[in-house]
């Protein structure tokens, strides 16, 4: 995992599997980075580099994105691959942040 | 089309509890007449077999299911009326449905035709037009309202046309799908390809930051259509059962996004016009298990069986093992619990898995009802049929193995046991005869109760067929009761049918039936009353692999013996006065609360050498006896053992067929020490002992064994009058024995009389004539023992009834001397006088048993050979003669009698007729033949009755024929032959 901020965005990007043993070791890392002291406006998750995740792995999406909504920032998804695509769209997270391809 | 092997057998075993549901339901149909609920849930199941049916390409079976269909779908709307002829005819098309059903792979090779000419017949009766049919509500004045796009009303026609069916499914992402393995991304994508999602919601509102990432949930419903049932869209998806709720697939779209939102929407919760198992309720009647399909998988059979070999084999493990770690158990800390938390999770583990196997009797009963259904009308009987207890579980081993006897009873119930409607009407019974079958736990076992209330069967008709048979004689039938008699219904080739019909009565059945039930570690039986009715209790085992078994030693073997079969155990220490062991002719018993137990050594019965056996044999009980009191059908019996050690379960496994032909053990089983041990067949060592039961344990004189009766023992009457003595009067001199209160008698001058059958009769105290103690009675209740074959009744007043015994006695000693006393035997290692009735008499009451003065100086001229092979009447009779006044000489047989008169005078003789070498009618042909003593005064004494011994013992030669014990009519018939021969010239 990647994080770091470019032009006033924090960018996250998330490689090879989303899951449950990855997010429990890093998800102080991206609170941390979430919450640290230097300024940004705008979230982006890069997913372009993820190939599994699990219900977990959701669950930490939908949380960057409340999370985003609770420190007023802008938030988007992008790089979804098509079956993380579909998945999106099946349970409508499409419908309630940007979700780029 | 045929691709998915296990999905054709999910949907054949499926199929099979819907066309079992159809045909009961059809017959309830049939009984009630109309029932919205009951046709509706016949439309719904020919539904489910139609949809799924065309899932696998099964055309025939869809077409038929189809028709079924329509026909259920005419009844509801009311175009339709099922009549008699009508539901036959449904039966007979669920029949083919089933046998179609049960070889799906060539169900296409089955014609359907007569049935869907029959259904098309039915359908030309439609009594009104046809009603506009569901979809239409699709296409109502609402759709403009409709929130889903156009699309999804087209693929909801479509759904709907196809038979598809509608689901709500509500998900949990992390609990329903992460922790069963299921990925969401493959989850989505198994949605699609099983079916099509019509609408979803996800609940984020749980996760409000990241906080939340690893204890929160995202919640995900949506509504989706597919061809597949819910138990299959369970499997599909691999989701829990219970996350799915089945729509009425004509759920008005609009209603969608309202069922969707239902906040935490549960089942019970769902509104009533949402389920469609619910939606035509009216009625819905809780006594008709309905298919409850949803909170189960299927699994195969050979799974389970394999699991539960596994944690059998397991159970033993653990028992090695703890019996391996015993010494240790407190050395290595921490040791204990663990030890104790495997014994726990292994005995519930086990436990578990046997339930996996368990099935309701249900599945049994279920067919009952159409067999009493065409029963009664080959038989043309009314008959109703009663259930009870079809949810109680057994095995499914023990389920499949009672099908054929529980069938074999039923159809003897209605073919024998119910009468004919007209018959019961003229016997004041219900012109429905009712045939019930109930089940219910008891204990470790399963009861069943068949029972009828019909003619019952008749004891004299079971004897008669016994004595055609030749199974018994006349004799032995004498002594058996009403239940050994009637448990012959069970004997192979016994058939009770005056003739045979296609029902029953071909003399095979109540064997196999017992036979069947035996099988399976159960037993049988049989009680019934002549005009009320009979009654079959069968005692099954839950299950058959692993059973409670007490573990006990006997000749330095360990056995294991079934717990179901123990029903208690019992120490016996020395001079214990509540449990005693004795000897009742020469049969081991265990007097105990009152009761006497036959009982017998393990160690005997199996040819091995203990010391339990060596104490028995010497008749040395001075150590403690462990006894085990078992059950066997009604009986009981006591089973000696050297040893008791603990409750083990066991693994039973089938006995190596070199050891098939021991009766006397079940099976084979490896102990938690290793050691193999035989389980013990408690009704094999019963028959190996050759016990014999009697009718009431109580009574210690149907205690008898099979050897051959010595002909010195007789039959007593044991009793103690006031004091402590006890004594013994011969059973064949009482005639009744009457129980008094103390008031009841009566003072008349010195003498004290009861009423006894309308007339005073006079009683006497023992203890007032012979040396025995005497004290005041106590006692509230008294016995007065009235004698037969006395002139003159007297009553002997007693105070207490010990038994009834037969004993042995021996008249070559005399201990105790006394008038009035014959002799002395023991009982209990207790002595027991034996009481001359007539001595006490005469003492009580000369003016009637006094031998007259003259007589007896008459009779002293006179020397008379009594010829008596028993010691005791020889003794008795002896008693008379020599009283009388006559010099009395002895022979023990004919030929004995021959050698006396040859050398010695002899001016009479009386004689036995049954007796060892020569009998008495040979002895006095003889006799007779001979001129030196044809002219012999000679009488026969005996016990047999009847006018032919009688006739015969006259036409032998004898002048007059006695019985034994009437001292008076004995002795004037001899004076009488005497003086008759010296009338002569």
């Amino acid at each position: 995992m990647v994080v770091r901020i470019d032009d006033n965005c924090l960018k996250i990007e998330l490689v090879q599997d989303v899951t449950s043993y990855w997010v429990k070791g890093k998800l102080e890392q991206i609170k941390d980075a979430m919450k640290g002291e230097e300024p940004y406006k705008d979230i982006v998750v890069d997913m372009g580099g993820v190939n599994i995740i699990d219900s977990i792995g959701v669950i930490l999406i939908i949380a960057l994105y409340k999370t985003a909504e609770e420190l007023n920032k802008d938030f988007k998804v992008v790089g979804l691959n098509g079956r993380v695509s579909n998945l999106f769209k099946m349970m409508r997270i499409d419908k309630i942040f940007p979700v780029e391809a | 089309m045929l691709q998915n092997q296990e999905f054709i057998q999910e949907f054949v075993e499926e199929a099979r509890i819907h066309i079992e549901q159809v045909e009961s339901d059809l017959l309830e149909l049939a009984g009630s007449g109309e029932d919205h609920e009951l046709v509706n849930r016949l439309f719904r199941s020919m539904h489910s077999i139609k949809g799924t049916a065309g899932f696998f390409g099964l055309s025939n079976i869809v077409k038929l299911s189809h028709s079924m269909e329509s026909l259920f779908g005419d009844v509801r709307n009311g175009n339709i009326q099922l009549d008699d002829p009508s539901i036959e005819a449904l039966l007979r098309a669920n029949d083919t449905l089933r046998d179609m059903v049960n070889d799906v792979m060539n169900s296409h090779l089955i014609d359907i035709s007569p049935h869907i000419n029959e259904f098309n017949l039915l359908s030309k009766k439609k009594t009104a037009p046809v009603r506009s049919e569901t979809l239409v509500a699709i296409q109502g004045e609402n759709t403009e309202k409709v929130v889903i796009g156009a699309n999804h009303h087209e693929r909801l026609e479509e759904a709907i046309k196809h038979g598809h069916r509608l689901y709500k499914i509500q998900l949990r992402l992390y609990k329903d799908l992460d922790a069963r393995g299921v990925s969401p991304v493959a989850f989505f994508n198994n949605i699609q390809s099983i079916g099509q999602v019509l609408e979803s919601h996800s609940d984020f509102s749980k996760i409000r930051n990241l906080d939340d990432v690893l204890d929160k949930d995202i919640e995900y419903i949506f509504l989706f259509t597919t061809v597949l049932e819910k138990n299959l869209v369970a499997l599909a998806l691999d989701i829990p059962e219970e996350s799915i709720y089945e729509l009425d697939i004509e759920t008005k779209p609009e209603e969608y996004r309202k069922i969707l939102m239902e906040e935490g929407l549960s089942k019970d919760e769902l509104p009533a016009a949402v389920l469609s198992e619910d939606r035509d309720k009216v009625t819905a009647k809780k006594d008709i298990p309905s298919l409850n399909l949803e909170d189960s998988i299927r699994v195969p059979i050979g799974l389970l069986n394999d699991l539960m070999n596994l944690a059998s084999e397991l159970v033993l493990g653990r028992n090695q093992l703890l019996r391996g770690l015993e010494n240790y158990r407190r050395d290595v800390e921490g040791l204990e619990p663990i030890l104790q938390n495997i014994d726990h999770i292994t005995t519930q583990l086990q436990e578990r898995v046997m339930q996996t196997r368990m099935q309701p009797l249900g599945n049994v009963f279920n067919k009952f009802p159409r067999i009493i259904r065409d029963l009664s009308r080959q038989l043309k009987k009314e008959i109703r049929l009663e259930t009870e207890g079809t949810q109680v579980e057994l095995d499914k081993s023990i389920i499949e193995s009672l099908a054929d006897p529980l069938t074999h009873l039923i159809r003897n119930a209605a073919d024998h046991g119910i009468e004919l409607p007209e018959e019961r009407e003229r016997m004041g019974k219900e012109r429905e005869g009712i045939i019930s079958i109930a089940a219910f736990q008891e204990g470790g076992h399963v009861s069943i109760l068949v029972s009828d209330d019909g003619a019952g069967i008749d004891i004299e008709s079971i004897k008669a067929k016994i004595l055609e048979k030749e199974l018994k004689t006349q004799q032995e039938l004498s002594i058996m009761d009403e239940r050994e008699i009637l448990e012959h219904i069970f004997s192979p080739g016994f058939s009770m049918a005056s003739r045979v019909t296609d029902v029953s009565g071909r003399g095979v059945g109540m064997d196999v039936v017992r036979t069947n039930i035996e099988k399976i570690g159960g037993t049988i039986e049989i009680d019934s009353q002549v005009g009320k009715g009979t009654i079959f209790k069968l005692n099954l085992p839950l299950t058959l692999a692993i059973i409670s078994s007490l573990i006990v030693e006997a000749g330095g073997q360990k056995f294991a013996l079934p717990q179901v079969n123990l029903q208690e155990m019992v120490r016996v220490r020395p001079g214990d006065r509540d449990r005693r062991i004795e000897y009742v002719k020469n049969s081991l018993v265990l007097r105990f609360r009152g009761s006497l137990l036959p009982i017998v050594a393990l160690a005997e019965v199996l040819g091995l050498e203990s010391e339990a056996l060596d104490q028995e044999r010497l008749g040395d009980f001075s150590k403690i006896i462990r006894i085990l009191v078992l059950k066997v059908g009604q009986k009981r019996f006591g089973l000696i053992v050297d040893a008791i050690h603990d409750d083990e379960e066991i693994l039973v496994k089938p006995l190596p067929r070199h050891l098939k032909d021991c009766r006397c053990y079940s099976g084979v089983t490896i102990l938690g020490d290793g050691g193999i041990a035989m389980i013990l067949d408690t009704d094999g060592i019963a028959s190996q002992a050759e016990l014999k039961f009697s009718e009431n344990e109580g009574d210690s004189r149907d205690i008898v064994d099979t050897k051959d009766v010595d002909r010195e023992q007789h039959t007593m009457l044991l009793f103690s009058c006031s004091g402590t003595e006890i004594l013994g009067l011969h059973l064949s001199l009482v005639s009744r024995v009457e129980e008094i209160r103390p008031a009841d008698i009566q003072m008349i001058g010195d003498m004290e009389y009861i009423e006894f059958r309308g007339t005073p009769l006079r009683l006497i105290r023992p203890e007032d004539f012979i040396p025995i103690s005497r004290r005041e009675y106590s006692r509230q209740k008294l016995y007065v023992i009235v004698p037969k074959l006395v002139k003159h009744p007297i009553g002997i007043l007693i105070g207490k009834i010990h038994d009834t015994a037969i004993l042995d006695v021996d008249f070559s000693r005399q201990d105790i001397k006394a008038h009035g006393i014959i002799g002395t035997t023991f009982w209990n290692k207790k002595i027991v006088l034996l009481l001359n009735l007539y001595q006490l008499f005469e003492k009580a009451a000369p003016e009637y048993y006094k031998t007259s003065e003259p007589s007896r100086s008459e009779a002293k001229k006179y020397t008379v050979l009594l010829v008596e092979d028993a010691p005791f009447f020889r003794r008795l009779e002896r008693g008379y003669l020599e009283e009388a006044g006559y010099k009395v000489l002895e022979a023990e047989n004919g030929a004995q009698a021959l050698d006396i008169i040859r050398r010695e005078r002899v001016d009479a003789i009386i004689s036995d007729i049954n007796m060892p070498v020569m009998d008495g009618l040979e002895l006095i042909e003889r006799i007779r033949k001979d001129e030196k003593f044809s002219h012999l005064p000679a009488i026969a004494v005996t016990s047999l009755d009847g006018e032919n011994q009688m006739r015969a013992g006259i036409e032998a030669g004898f002048d007059f024929y006695e019985r034994k014990l009437d001292k008076e009519m004995l002795l004037n018939k001899l004076l009488a032959a005497i003086k008759k021969k010296e009338a002569r010239p």
